[in-house]
């Protein structure tokens, strides 16, 4: 098998990788429609 | 310096301190700050008949798009919904639906309602809220199936936002409530007292348990306070119990003994008296209070309403009162 040159793999496979990882957390960011954990209501702090 | 935080959601008002949980198991002090774990993160979704929960005098035979979270702030050794109402939100499986999916669903369903309900919607009061004003926004109505064990300034602003309620009335005895469901009984009435006063449709539910809530004067003295506090127009269901949780060792309840406390209620001057899971029992259907005829029809979830004309009688023109249109 042919071997891959090593300016083949920066120019083509590299920006594709960085390009699928991005996409991949901008999916995961976008996806989350609210926050994990909500502020409750009707509490008091206690002091001490 | 220690952060400690009170909740001051329902009556059992827990003290937290950092890192701990409340004891319905969903609220977290987290740096002083309280914190729910179950916003929009339901275990249980489905749409069911409105007669299920049961609102039997609430827009029958129409869809109630309901849905809860894991936790619950009773421990009623009799729970059918243990596996959910007695568990860690990280123990259940649970869907991400936040309140705008919920009214889309509910709507895409056509659902007339959504039922917040199977474990105890107070405790994701948060997210219940939140969700029934969007609901109101888009013309859907909101039912809250409960304990009712709440305190009043939550409930007073929860109220505004509630059409109807089906109200567990577990007992009319305080040691009841302390021994059998970790909880309190004045709270509940109060919770009653206030929905009705503030415009919510209320039913009541009593499940009857043997030996523990089932004597005459059990259901002479429920039967009163209702009367004397809620009306007599208040629907009243008695629920057949099932050996369910920690009490397996009890029977199922009988019939008769069913049958006894709707006629120990009826006698007490309640119009509106039900028996609960026993499918085809002529106690599920809905009498004229003034000439004793059938008015609605049910077996099952099946609602025949034929004889209901514009909220009256079709016999003698009685006024039933219910949210029917």
């Amino acid at each position: 098998m042919k071997k891959m040159s090593r300016r083949k793999l920066l120019r083509y496979y590299l920006p594709l990788g960085i390009l699928s990882f991005l996409a991949v957390l901008f999916r995961q960011e976008s996806g989350k429609e609210e926050p994990e954990l909500r502020k409750a209501r009707y509490y008091k702090n206690l002091a001490g | 310096m220690v952060r400690k935080v009170q909740c001051l959601l329902c009556p059992k008002k827990c003290i937290l301190g950092e890192g701990q949980r409340s004891d319905c198991r969903v609220r977290l002090n987290l740096g002083g700050d309280l914190k729910t774990l179950i916003y929009g993160k339901v275990c249980a979704a489905n749409v069911d008949p409105i007669e299920k929960k049961p609102l039997y005098h609430f827009q029958p035979s129409t869809w109630a798009f309901s849905i809860a979270t894991a936790g619950c702030n009773l421990h009623c050794k009799f729970c059918q919904n243990w596996a959910i109402s007695q568990q860690e939100p990280e123990k259940t499986r649970n869907l991400d639906l936040y309140p705008a999916k919920v009214v889309n669903l509910a709507m895409e369903r056509n659902c007339a309602s959504i039922a917040y309900t199977y474990s105890e919607p107070v405790i994701f009061f948060e997210y219940m809220i939140d969700t029934c004003r969007l609901a109101h926004q888009k013309g859907v109505r909101n039912v809250w199936v409960t304990a009712g064990f709440i305190n009043q300034e939550p409930l007073r602003e929860l109220c505004r936002e509630l059409d109807g309620a089906n109200i567990d009335l577990k007992s009319i005895n305080e040691w009841y409530y302390r021994e059998v469901c970790n909880a309190e009984l004045k709270p509940v009435l109060e919770t009653i007292v206030m929905a009705r006063k503030n415009g919510v449709w209320v039913e009541l539910t009593n499940l009857v348990v043997p030996t523990l809530n089932d004597t005459e004067d059990d259901f002479k003295r429920l039967s009163r306070w209702i009367k004397e506090n809620a009306g007599t127009e208040v629907p009243l269901h008695f629920s057949r119990f099932w050996p369910m949780y920690k009490l397996q060792n009890l029977p199922p309840t009988r019939v008769e003994k069913l049958n006894q406390a709707r006629e120990i209620a009826m006698a007490e001057g309640l119009k509106y008296v039900y028996i609960g899971n026993v499918p085809g029992n002529p106690g599920s259907n809905t009498y004229c209070p003034e000439c004793r005829k059938v008015v609605i029809k049910r077996v099952g979830y099946q609602t025949d309403a034929s004889n209901l004309e514009k909220g009256n009688c079709r016999f003698c023109g009685q006024p039933i009162r219910g949210i029917w249109g």
